[in-house]
């Protein structure tokens, strides 16, 4: 099963309601993005209008719905949240006077009791059954969806026209399509029954309010695009366009601001009121406290609508696309409040089955809970039991189930009598305490962390491997973990924000540009790259260059130097290896390079840190090698032991490279001596001498500048390994020797080889204008001398097997 | 080996008497005996174009006379012309090995001397400052 991380919204229309109310029921095409899903009836959606979050860490990922047959008191079923839509359910406020004085207490204003404003979770009420179900009745999960990613931020839905209140100027745009929207809401007045049925309004409070519109706040993904329902045996994606399953989402383009003290969030928490939250205010802090300034929940009461919206932000000090990202990562973790309807006893006193939102995984129930048992269960911080006047362990059966079933009390306030309030457990706290602890700070924190890295550990890759694999375990650790909080924190998966994470051994200062920025992870702009820590990167988004330096003097003119200005200073009898640092050793050709400036330049992709190194001959580009010059850091599986199992493998083929430079030594040495070592008479006993591998490492680099053979590659480029080795290019040229073992310089006496053998030479001149005193070996045109044909013969077989001068 | 134009003992011999016929490469000469002959390596034949002729053997002969057995030197017969004509010297008598591969160079085929040069630059070993590049879609 997907989890639809991203989807946070979803305005659902329900064939039903076309049936019913035929067109008007529907939202229309013209307003926001219309999503279809297919209209094979088993599609998830049921009737209902689902205005939820489904974060990761929503509540709906753990959530259950009880039915509980109140009159047997025995539990009915259980089914999961997930196999249900809910509906927002509204009542109008007609004949309601609301106190709106912050600080009045729900007892001195007990209007909750008298207005229905609530959000009820309306279950399906056909067994569970994720495919095959009554096909009438939707079973399939919600979250059975695939999606394609791009986020939705719960705003605020909103069915009415452009209005101010509070200060505050709601633009809606266009708003002709949604004129139709409160029909299927507030049609109950002529289609009663069948609203009452779908989404449990209770029937008193589903009416038009009094100016003919009927205003709905509610929440609404912001943007979205094309859900596809996941692919099952039973759907047929063909069907999707036909559909009259569509998820309608449409975005508030504007809200406009002459008066800082609130905007709304979209925090709908239908169920609670203006007055009663005021009075929990404790207790619904931690929850719904804003990140900055003061919050209030708010009616409005003139629009006939009630919400309750938190005034979280100022808008001086937050920009809009801050305020949303902070509302979608808020709901991406604790959805969408719910409560339950204390008032169904009334209004359906004949259906005995109350569905409760309870947090399954022993988190807490919130809803329905009573007795001593669940004294322990986790809920709201309420300060102290009687402050929020709920005990489980003080609450009586009788204010629990009204046995004659005329009413039903859940009080989890139970000192307001008669008016009942239920909502969800301690998980949103929970989170929420994440959220303010690490989210906003995250990146505080993280350099927090990396601070304390770079003053804990002073990594010094080239001490010892050991030390390397557990500095490098601990610094992965540390990163890894700020990483998981960050990214826990905004309930994201990483990949979704996250190219790639690359840590590079060396410092990158003087090869990249930077600047203070920002960057969206998520939904979230992370504004601390104002620090020295983070920066955006400028310039080419994928790659950059590194230098690896020139060929230094110390042959003599920064080139690479032809010792003997002769043939020895080529192939085969010179040959050359190039180390570059992450990219490892390479053969070069010294026909090439001799007598050019060598220069290595890197080109890296900053994506997969692979880098392909640029060899120059002077401006020329040579050769290039491929190679690994950073470490990549595992965004498929942010997982620290994992992570910490790669650095320790990391080492560990440092340690077999190693390892493998002295056999690839030891190894040539003993070949070559079959060939070689009689002719030669040199023995080659240092090939056994590498035989302990503990005294090649702790002598690689010496064997490495003295081994007499080639070693073609020693190994591949590798970040963790090349970290460990030198991190200077290096050239390694092998120059032959004299038979005696002694060097080969451009001014070497060769003793009476060019008098008896004379040295190879092309000269193309007459013996006597090649000043030739010597030996001389040479090929002769005979034409100008006057002598016999045998004689001219005998002359050129003279000088061909060299005569002296 | 022959050498141009530097006999050891030349004997400027007069030919005064034939033993028979005799070729122009390698001539025969009866000549008077004389000890000279010994010690000369060369015999110079004004009367066969002045060439110069090695003495491969010496016979003595009844009556006071010696067969001279010799043969043609060209090198020294010819030596002016011949360090005048155009020629490519494919081995010479040189200081030191020139770019032309010389396979009889006296070195080691295998055995190699390694010269090890470090770039100018390259890089410095740092986990600790700003080395973490994060790609954001």
């Amino acid at each position: 099963m997907s989890v639809n991380v991203d989807i946070w919204g979803a305005l659902i229309e329900n064939e039903d309601w076309k049936a019913v109310f035929g067109d008007s029921c529907r939202l229309t095409q013209t307003v926001g993005t219309t999503l279809q899903t297919g209209n094979d009836k088993r599609q998830p959606l049921d009737n209902s209008v689902c205005l939820f979050g489904f974060g990761l860490n929503s509540p709906f990922q753990n959530t259950e719905f009880v039915s509980w047959d109140f009159t047997n008191e025995e539990l009915v079923s259980i089914k999961p949240f997930r196999n249900t839509v809910i509906p927002w359910a509204l009542g109008a406020t007609t004949g309601t006077t609301y106190a709106t004085d912050a600080i009045e207490s729900p007892v001195d204003n007990p209007v909750w009791g008298n207005t229905f404003r609530w959000l009820t979770p309306y279950p399906d009420t056909a067994e569970y059954d994720e495919y095959l179900g009554n096909n009438i009745s939707v079973n399939r999960y919600i979250t059975d969806f695939d999606y394609q990613q791009k986020f939705l931020v719960l705003i605020r839905a909103v069915c009415m026209l452009d209005h101010t209140e509070s200060g505050i100027t709601y633009h809606y745009g266009d708003l002709t399509g949604w004129i139709t929207v409160p029909e299927w809401l507030t049609s109950g007045k002529t289609h009663y029954s069948n609203i009452c049925k779908i989404i449990l309004v209770p029937k008193t409070y589903r009416q038009l309010y009094s100016d003919g519109y009927f205003s709905l706040f509610t929440n609404i993904p912001f943007d979205i695009n094309v859900i596809y329902p996941e692919s099952d045996p039973h759907y047929n994606k063909q069907l999707l366009p036909k559909d009259w399953y569509a998820y309608r989402l449409q975005s508030v383009p504007e809200l406009t601001y002459n008066n800082s003290n609130y905007v709304p969030l979209g925090f709908t928490i239908a169920g609670g009121y203006y007055s009663n939250v005021v009075d929990v205010r404790d207790r619904w802090m931690p929850f719904f406290k804003p990140q900055v300034g003061d919050w209030q929940v708010h009616d409005v009461i003139n629009n006939g609508v009630w919400s309750a919206r938190f005034a979280a932000y100022d808008p001086h000090t937050k920009t809009n696309d801050e305020i949303i990202d902070d509302i979608a990562h808020i709901v991406a973790h604790m959805g969408t409040f719910f409560i339950f309807d204390p008032t169904k006893s009334s209004a359906d006193n004949d259906d005995p089955d109350v569905f409760l939102g309870i947090l399954a995984d022993g988190i807490s129930t919130g809803n329905y809970t009573r007795g001593e048992e669940n004294r322990l269960s986790e809920q709201f911080d309420w300060g102290s039991p009687t402050e929020a006047g709920f005990d489980p362990a003080s609450i009586s059966d009788s204010l629990i189930i009204d046995t004659d079933g005329s009413k039903l009390q859940v009080p989890l306030f139970a000192s307001f009598s008669g008016y009942y309030y239920i909502m969800g457990g301690s998980r949103f706290r929970e989170v929420w305490e994440f959220i303010n602890d690490s989210f906003h700070d995250e990146y505080a924190e993280l350099q927090a962390r990396i601070d304390f890295w770079k003053t804990k550990y002073d990594i010094d890759p080239m001490s010892d491997d050991v030390t390397i694999a557990q500095k490098a375990v601990e610094w992965a650790k540390e990163r890894i973990d700020c990483l998981q909080g960050v990214t826990t924190g905004i309930g994201q998966d990483p990949n979704t924000a996250i190219k790639s994470i690359l840590c590079f051994p060396f410092d990158l200062t003087p090869y990249i540009a930077t600047e203070d920025g920002y960057f969206k992870w998520g939904y979230n702009t992370v504004q601390g790259l104002q620090d020295n820590i983070f920066k955006r990167v400028t310039g080419s988004k994928s790659q950059f260059w590194v230098s690896g330096g020139e060929l230094d003097t110390t042959l003599g003119t920064g080139t690479y130097v032809g010792k003997t200005r002769s043939f020895l200073d080529y192939a085969p009898y010179t040959t050359s290896q190039l180390y570059i640092p992450y990219c490892g050793c390479v053969n070069i050709e010294p026909d090439i390079y001799v007598g050019k400036t060598l220069n290595v330049r890197y080109l890296v992709d900053w994506i997969t840190g692979a880098c392909t190194a640029l060899v120059y001959a002077n401006n020329d580009i040579i050769d290039q090698i491929s190679g690994q010059m950073a470490i990549t850091v595992s965004l498929s599986n942010l997982d620290t032991v994992n992570y910490m199992n790669s650095i320790f493998q990391g080492n560990q083929s440092f340690k077999l490279a190693k390892s493998s430079v002295s056999s690839v030594l030891g190894g040539a040495i003993s070949e070559l001596s079959k060939d070689q070592q009689s002719s030669l008479g040199r023995s080659f006993s240092i090939a056994s001498g590498i035989s302990n591998a503990e005294v090649a490492l702790e002598n690689a680099n010496y064997q490495l500048a003295t081994a007499p053979v080639n070693f073609k590659q020693i190994m591949q480029g590798s970040s963790f390994i090349s970290t460990g080795l030198d991190q200077r290019v290096r050239l390694y040229v092998y120059r032959p020797i004299k038979i005696d073992g002694s060097e080969i310089k451009h001014n070497t006496n060769w003793g009476l080889y060019g008098h008896t053998t004379g040295h190879a030479c092309i000269i193309n001149s007459s013996i006597s204008n090649a000043n030739i005193s010597g030996f001389c070996v040479a090929n002769i045109d005979t034409s100008g001398i006057a002598a016999t044909a045998t004689e001219k013969e005998m002359i050129k077989t003279l000088l061909a097997s060299g005569v002296y001068v | 080996m022959s050498q141009i134009g530097s006999g050891q003992t030349t004997l400027a011999a007069t030919i005064n008497n034939l033993a028979d016929s005799i070729t122009l490469l390698s001539p025969v000469f009866i000549v008077k005996s004389n000890n000279l002959y010994f010690t000369a390596t060369h015999i110079m034949c004004a009367a066969m174009g002045n060439r110069w002729y090695f003495i491969n053997d010496i016979i003595l002969l009844t009556g006071g006379k010696m067969q001279i057995n010799c043969s043609i030197d060209v090198l020294k017969t010819y030596a002016a012309s011949i360090i005048t004509c155009p020629a490519c010297i494919t081995r010479a008598e040189l200081g030191s090995p020139t770019y032309v591969p010389d396979s009889k160079l006296p070195v080691r085929a295998a055995d190699k001397k390694l010269e090890v040069s470090t770039f100018q630059g390259g890089f410095t070993p740092d986990f600790n400052n700003n080395n973490i590049i994060v790609s954001v879609y």
